[in-house]
């Protein structure tokens, strides 16, 4: 109870300072005051007031978006799958939405409104393609999940495989694309947020709605039954929520991973199960997450700027190695084979 | 002496006078397979922009000098892509059976564990810090690195669990990171090399040239005098630890030269021509597939099969109208899943079936 | 002939054979019985180098065991583990040739001689008509019967078997035990095998050692050894041991049913 209270104490305040660092970090500390008064009156006078407000602020409200809709969905489907290595990027919905998109702006000329319907069809595709593959050549025998893992990584792969190829076969458009494709949270990304920002809008809403019926559905689906909760009904409906809105989330600036696998694990141990509680606090940990995977992509290696997608691509591949030790690899757990 | 007989399960065989035996439909299977090769590798020659193909090159070959645009396309391009294509597939298949018997598990492949891009990554720090390191070198640091990432697995996953699913999820996960650094450290080089080294970085044919042909060679000699020593070992090795042990194989030192000898194989294509997914794992499976077999007889029938996907991925590449550069790895790795989740089925049917 | 000499070992900290000091005799079967975890398999597993061993000695004729090379190890003793694995592409044919690789030359393979004994180790299990299946395919009892073949045709004269009959049907414990019984009486090998049932061991067994917490508590021929007393050692059960048609069978009480002695 302390932990879960003090952690959801917390979170808004280092969210504050987290976006705070992000927004300013980078700037000459003499500058700083100016620009918090050009922040609050959204003006700006010299160059870096303009940064600020034209560069800074759209990268933090993506980075914002993109990790509370991360963090948010990973929590769900680590949930309703029973899996401690799902998330959108590990289950094929972020590969196969971004394959979707380039396929409908390349092949077919879409506008960016409609690459965002492509976006959403193509994470759906993706999901599906995961579980459909894991039913087709998964172990009856797999308690622990592996095969789905397995599948994902695999359609991952072919899609994000297809998406290398299409981009290949339209050199004049490729330039457009190709930091769009591995992840980029980018300031001139920021009219696809003005779009796209109500799907994720309306997934944590569903969420909120369906926090409830869903922890009950956690601790026991019979349980939850005879209490009166439409099982398969809350089920897809959350995870159909999960799905759209890190779609949603890649197609505003590409497939970003690791925040939806990390998220969960980081929160669980303060939160516990019950997401009521586990979903607020994803929210704000995963945009903090991400707004730090932002800012040492910006800065790290100055002044090469990486894109956050090859951040965290390096992250995740790390936190997936850790998790696999630790949950399928330990001691205690007898591995099938 | 090469006398007829039948082997103990009723198969008909080549007999030698010490004792070595060849299945007669390995053979077959093998002589079909080259063939195969030869075939493709033909119709290979007559792909591409410029017009000219296989009888050019009969007529080249008996005399015949050939005009500009045609000796180039034949001699510079497509001829090294068609050889060097066989010989990478050839080594990466056989890395892909030597690893599938020593760890026991199915799915092990040198690309899908990650030893390719453990190389990838070694050779681009070499050049990074010594952009004018010889070739020795290079192959070197990618040995180096494909040794590393195998070191590392079996650190994380430990030697029993190396028949699970586990390693291959692991393998995996190193193999995205490694691919992420990647990108990330062309960064580093000097732009001319970076853009050469971003075609490598996805596994590609564009650079085969004839020196590279002539350093392939003694390591493909080397590999068949391996495949006759060490095959009837791959056999045992089938068997388990514990049995082949009880059956004479001196495991404890053996295994770690096989391994060794699998990075290397894969190290020397990754150097070649980039890291390539998935071919490890499924050419022996289709060789098994279309002639079972074990011991010699498999390692050979593979890397015949790795030769031809290989030869056939890159006709196919440059058949495409449009020319549509797509390279190696990446062709690969589109027929390659497909393959994989097939494969992954065929052995969960076999396994529900075994209970 | 095979004896440890107050051997340990042990699975990292965890103790598994502590102080074993046995004798195997020549040309007899030697069943290794007691409770899970006693450290049956892993005595077994100790002679054959597969467990590292802290103290003491193994020695095979006079020899001691870790000197032999593998190669001649495996000609000298073959070895069933409890589990055998086989890929689905091997059949039985090729299975039996490769229990001769320890015989072959570097690139060599099966002699006439070899294959005459590969033909009649598959007679003597009743497989010759089988010789062309993957091993995989074989019913329960014909697999293990293979991989007894396959031992056998290594053609050594101690075998060790882990188990060899623990998740058959009666009728296969039953058949493939005659044939082990064959291979001592007819074969005059030595053949070491751990057994769960008590009941096989009296109906098939010479001799045997009885084990409990990684010691041996004895040994010795089974009519002797078999004893109410030693079984409630070994396995904290009452039983009473009577003889049938010149069979000990051992006969475990019930709680709180009177028996009929």
């Amino acid at each position: 109870m302390e932990k879960r209270g003090l952690f959801l104490l917390a979170a808004l305040p280092i969210l504050a300072f987290t976006l705070a660092a992000h927004l300013f970090y980078g700037f000459r500390p003499a500058e700083i005051p100016g620009l918090i008064a050009a922040f609050l009156h959204f003006e700006a006078q010299s160059y870096e007031e303009a940064v600020l407000l034209f560069q800074r602020v759209p990268r933090s409200l993506t980075a914002i978006y993109v990790g509370s809709i991360s963090a948010t969905s990973g929590v769900v489907l680590q949930s309703l799958v029973r899996n401690p290595l799902a998330s959108p990027a590990t289950m094929g919905v972020n590969a196969g939405a971004a394959m979707f998109l380039v396929a409908g702006a390349l092949l077919f000329n879409i506008g960016t409104g409609l690459q965002g319907a492509a976006a959403l069809a193509g994470a759906l595709a993706g999901f599906l393609s995961c579980v459909a593959v894991a039913r087709f050549a998964g172990r009856q025998n797999d308690p622990r999940g592996l095969s789905l893992i397995l599948s994902g990584a695999l359609v991952s792969m072919l899609f994000t495989g297809i998406t290398n190829a299409l981009l290949l076969s339209d050199p004049a458009r490729r330039s457009d694309f190709l930091s769009w494709v591995i992840g980029n949270i980018n300031h001139a990304y920021i009219d696809r947020l003005a779009m796209f920002w109500w799907i994720g809008a309306a997934s944590i809403a569903a969420f909120i709605v369906l926090a409830r019926p869903l922890t009950l559905i956690l601790f026991g689906a019979e349980k939850a039954a005879s209490a009166g909760v439409n099982v398969p009904l809350v089920s897809r409906a959350a995870i159909l929520a999960a799905v759209l809105g890190s779609g949603s989330a890649v197609a505003v600036c590409g497939p970003i991973g690791f925040v939806g696998l990390v998220v969960p694990h980081i929160v669980r141990p303060f939160v516990g199960n019950n997401l009521v509680f586990a979903l607020p606090a994803a929210f704000a940990t995963g945009a903090v997450i991400c707004l730090l995977a932002d800012l040492v992509a910006r800065q790290a290696l100055h002044p090469y700027v990486l894109s956050t997608g090859l951040v965290t691509d390096l992250l995740g591949g790390i936190v997936f190695v850790v998790i696999v030790k630790r949950f399928y690899l330990s001691p205690s757990n007898r591995e099938t084979a | 002496m090469i006398r007829r007989g039948t082997a103990m399960d009723g198969k008909r065989v080549l007999r030698l006078s010490n004792g070595l035996q060849m299945r007669i439909g390995n053979l077959r299977a093998g002589a079909g397979f080259a063939v195969a090769a030869v075939l493709l590798a033909a119709i290979s020659t007559g792909l591409g922009l410029t017009n000219t193909g296989f009888f050019d090159l009969l007529s080249a070959l008996s005399g015949d000098p050939l005009s500009g645009a045609e000796g180039y396309a034949l001699w510079t391009v497509r001829l090294p892509r068609i050889l060097l294509g066989f010989m990478v597939g050839w080594a990466v298949a056989l890395s892909g059976a030597l690893l599938q018997s020593i760890a026991r598990n199915p799915l092990a492949d040198p690309g899908l564990f990650g030893f390719s891009q453990g190389s990838m990554t070694m050779i681009m720090l070499l050049l990074i810090v010594a952009p004018a390191a010889p070739k020795s070198l290079v192959v070197l640091a990618a040995v180096a690195g494909g040794l590393c990432v195998a070191g590392l697995l079996l650190w994380l996953v430990g030697g029993e669990r190396s028949s699970g699913l586990s390693i291959v999820l692991m393998g995996i996960a190193i193999e995205t990171v490694l691919s992420s650094f990647g990108s990330l450290l062309i960064l580093y080089l000097p732009t001319e090399t970076s853009i050469a080294l971003s075609e490598w970085l996805a596994g590609s044919l564009f650079q085969a040239n004839w020196t590279m042909i002539t350093a392939f060679i003694p390591l493909f000699v080397l590999s068949l005098a391996g495949i006759l020593l060490v095959g009837p070992a791959m056999a045992t090795f089938d068997l388990g630890t514990e049995m082949a042990m009880a059956l004479g194989e001196p495991v404890a030192r053996s295994r770690p030269v096989i391994l060794v000898f699998a990075v290397v194989l894969s190290a020397a294509a990754v150097t070649a021509v980039g890291p390539l997914v998935f071919l490890g794992v499924l050419a022996p499976h289709i060789a098994g597939f279309i002639s079972p077999a074990i011991a010699r007889a498999r390692l050979f029938l593979s890397g015949l099969v790795g030769g031809i996907l290989v030869v056939a991925a890159d006709a196919v590449t440059r058949s495409l109208a449009g020319g549509l550069p797509l390279p190696l790895g990446l062709s690969l790795t589109m027929i390659g899943v497909p393959l994989f989740i097939i494969a992954l089925r065929l052995q969960a049917l076999r396994k529900q079936q075994s209970r | 002939m095979l004896e440890t000499r107050h051997v340990s070992a042990a699975y990292g900290k965890l103790d598994v054979l502590s102080d074993v000091s046995v004798r195997f005799q020549k040309g007899r079967l030697t069943a290794v019985v007691g409770p899970n975890g006693c450290g049956k398999s892993s005595l077994l597993k100790a002679i054959m180098g597969f467990l590292p061993v802290r103290s003491g000695d193994i020695f095979l004729e006079g020899e001691p065991v870790p000197r032999i090379g593998r190669k001649k190890l495996a000609r000298r003793i073959a070895y069933l583990p409890q589990d055998c694995f086989c890929p689905d592409y091997m059949t039985l044919g090729e299975l039996i040739e490769l229990a001769g690789y320890a015989r072959y030359s570097l690139v060599g393979g099966p002699s006439e001689r070899d294959r005459a004994l590969y033909r009649q180790v598959l007679e003597t299990v009743g497989l010759s008509d089988r010789a062309d299946f993957p091993v995989n395919k074989l019913s329960g009892g014909q697999r293990q019967r293979a991989w007894i073949a396959m031992v056998l045709a290594q053609d050594t004269d101690v075998i060790l078997m882990d188990e060899p009959v623990n998740h058959l049907d009666m009728k296969y414990q039953f058949a493939v035990l005659e044939l082990v019984r064959d291979l001592t009486e007819t074969h005059g090998k030595t053949v070491i095998a751990v057994l769960h049932d008590l009941n096989l061991t009296t109906a098939f067994a010479d001799d045997v050692i009885l084990m409990r917490s990684g010691k041996c508590l004895t040994a010795g021929p089974v009519a002797e050894t078999v004893t109410t007393q030693n079984i409630e050692q070994v396995f904290d059960l009452r039983t009473q041991i009577f003889r049938r048609d010149g069979r000990l069978v051992c006969f475990p009480e019930r709680a709180g049913h009177a028996t009929v002695s």
